[in-house]
């Protein structure tokens, strides 16, 4: 069995994971097993959708052709490979959708953002899939900030009510043509996280920080069509609320009341101690330097 | 509310770009919204390529996916979407009416209220293609006649646009892959019929989706969604839907433009390739 450092959880695994940090420890939060997966769940407050089961504690995910998941309890995660599939897909699905599942059932809250540390304290890059948060991080990287996470940081509040944040695991995705762009001869080539897909995983295990850290600021990037220049307006507290709820990492997981009342805790914390910025950018023919001068504005 | 008499259906308005599914689309906003319509807050259920509706329906970050992957899950996912649904969803594509890599429709059939196929006249699209999406005349005259269009093109199977890959195809399959006899009623609407005899051909359209409105209602909502009315308000507030923030969407929207904008080889071309569904639909 491995042994792994993951999303602040102690997680024990009959495969490999080079994409999350070695550790050790007695007992594991979280165990990662090949095995059966049922075909349905029961019980309360359940939702069946066509790829995707859920209840309170548990969850299935079919991504077809590749792998079925069972996500139980905030313990346990089961798959089930698919014949022609790879343990590299089998994994990539696992450290999304997965793990947000059983980081929900153990009633954390992930965001879909990046982030740098500054002076001790986290600024996060929020946004749907594509907006360009692994981009800008790995362009604020190259400027020398601190990274922290990549797509994905879990909220927590700490003893002294302050909202913090824990990183997910020491691998930026970035894709081949993002690669070219950014120049930096520190980056390569040598980790695909799909046989055909053109992204590369970008470990930073010598620098990466597994401490949970202050929350200072977000950042929500927002592609526009109808603009032709990077604008970024301060939210006010209401607009602050409804725009986080948006960025909870897969947020149609939060499927029981006790897990929503939860979020709605932690999001009005977040809207009352954090600066939070709509960063809206052209969606087209943007710049990624451009976009990082003006954010850098604000840092 | 119209839409609540037809709980978990679709309606899809499928056609090859530049047709007219737009102008339709403002139409039934405005039908639907006692004659009000803003451009950018249209009262339709988005394209069935979206990235976010196909993401949140399956709790997969889609870019992960190859396309084939995706096409085989998006049947479902629409199915799930109109079965989970209260009232009618209203959905645009710009894809041929093709199969996925195991041979099934990416569109679910028994979840389809009808389609309604937009076509104009290809000569046209042409120009408003090229103006669209800021090609020249000659390489929409190549886009319209090849067999393996597509639109969000993404390459070697990927799968990383906003909007999934479109395949649209060239435009004679666009238009015949949608009307061969599909397993659910596909409704023809002539972009010039819609230009040129509106209240009739809008009339008709109400009829055939099974709408009740009177003929005032449908008077006030062709007045609010027509051409000038549309072209304003993206002179005035942008479109979202469009591709360059300095291309005009809503360009000239008339017909017959095609002998001032095409050379007489592209027509030929165009004409070659297409004549037999043109002259099915009159324009040859």
């Amino acid at each position: 069995m491995h042994k792994y450092w993951g999303f602040g959880l102690h997680i024990l695994s009959e495969i490999e994971f080079p994409e999350l940090l070695p550790a050790d420890f007695e007992e594991a939060d979280v165990t990662i097993s090949a095995g059966e997966v049922p075909q349905n769940l029961t019980g309360d407050e359940l939702i069946k959708k066509p790829f995707s089961q859920l209840n309170k504690d548990e969850y299935i995910l079919n991504v077809k052709g590749v792998c079925r998941y069972y996500a139980s309890h905030g313990k346990t995660v089961v798959f089930e490979q698919g014949e022609e599939s790879e343990l590299l897909s089998v994994r990539l699905f696992l450290l999304g959708t997965i793990m947000a599942a059983i980081l929900f059932q153990r009633g954390e809250i992930p965001m879909h953002a990046s982030a740098i540390i500054k002076d001790g304290q986290l600024i996060l890059f929020a946004g749907n899939s594509g907006v360009g948060k692994s981009t800008l991080l790995a362009s604020l990287s190259n400027l020398g900030y601190k990274v922290f996470s990549d797509d994905v940081c879990v909220l927590k509040i700490d003893k002294d009510n302050k909202v913090t944040g824990t990183a997910s695991y020491p691998m930026i995705k970035l894709w081949e043509d993002t690669l070219e762009k950014l120049n930096n001869t520190e980056f390569n080539k040598d980790y695909k996280v799909r046989p055909q897909l053109p992204k590369f995983g970008q470990f930073f295990y010598q620098t990466f920080n597994k401490e949970t850290i202050p929350l200072d600021k977000i950042f929500i990037l927002s592609p526009q069509n109808t603009i032709s220049e990077v604008t970024i307006n301060e939210l006010g507290s209401l607009a602050v609320f409804k725009q986080l709820e948006k960025q909870v990492y897969k947020f149609q997981l939060i499927g029981n009341t006790q897990l929503r009342a939860r979020q709605f805790g932690l999001l009005s914390m977040v809207a009352s101690q954090v600066k939070v910025y709509e960063v809206l950018r052209p969606a087209r023919g943007s710049n990624v330097q451009i976009l990082t001068q003006e954010i850098e504005k604000y840092l | 509310m119209v839409k609540k008499l037809y709980p978990h259906k679709i309606l899809w308005l499928a056609s090859y770009p530049k047709s007219g599914n737009t102008w339709f689309r403002a139409f039934l906003s405005a039908l639907m919204n006692d004659g009000v319509v803003a451009i950018n807050k249209l009262d339709t259920d988005g394209i069935i390529s979206a990235r976010e509706t196909f993401d949140f329906m399956s709790d997969i970050d889609s870019m992960d996916l190859y396309d084939d992957e995706a096409k085989l899950m998006v049947r479902d996912i629409y199915s799930n979407l109109a079965d989970s649904s209260d009232s009618l969803r209203i959905i645009k594509t710009h894809d041929a009416y093709l199969t996925d890599k195991e041979g099934n429709s990416i569109f679910p059939v028994e979840a389809t209220h009808c389609a309604f196929y937009f076509i104009r006249n290809p000569l046209d699209v042409v120009g408003s293609l090229a103006s669209h999406m800021r090609l020249s005349i000659e390489e929409c005259v190549h886009i319209i006649c090849d067999k393996n269009a597509t639109l969000a093109t993404q390459n070697n199977n990927l799968n990383k646009n906003k909007q999934f890959r479109i395949n649209m195809c060239d435009w004679s399959t666009n238009v015949t892959t949608w009307t061969h006899a599909l397993a659910f009623p596909v409704y023809v609407i002539r972009y010039e019929d819609m230009l040129s005899n509106p209240f009739e051909t809008f009339s008709r359209a109400v009829s055939q989706a099974k709408f009740n409105f009177t003929p005032e209602e449908i008077s006030r909502a062709i007045k609010a969604s027509s051409f000038e009315q549309l072209k304003r308000q993206e002179t005035q507030f942008g479109f979202v839907e469009k591709l360059r923030k300095d291309v005009q969407f809503f360009r000239s929207g008339t017909m017959g433009n095609w002998d001032k904008e095409l050379t007489p080889v592209q027509i030929d071309k165009i004409r070659q390739t297409h004549g037999e569904v043109m002259n099915q639909y009159g324009y040859f």
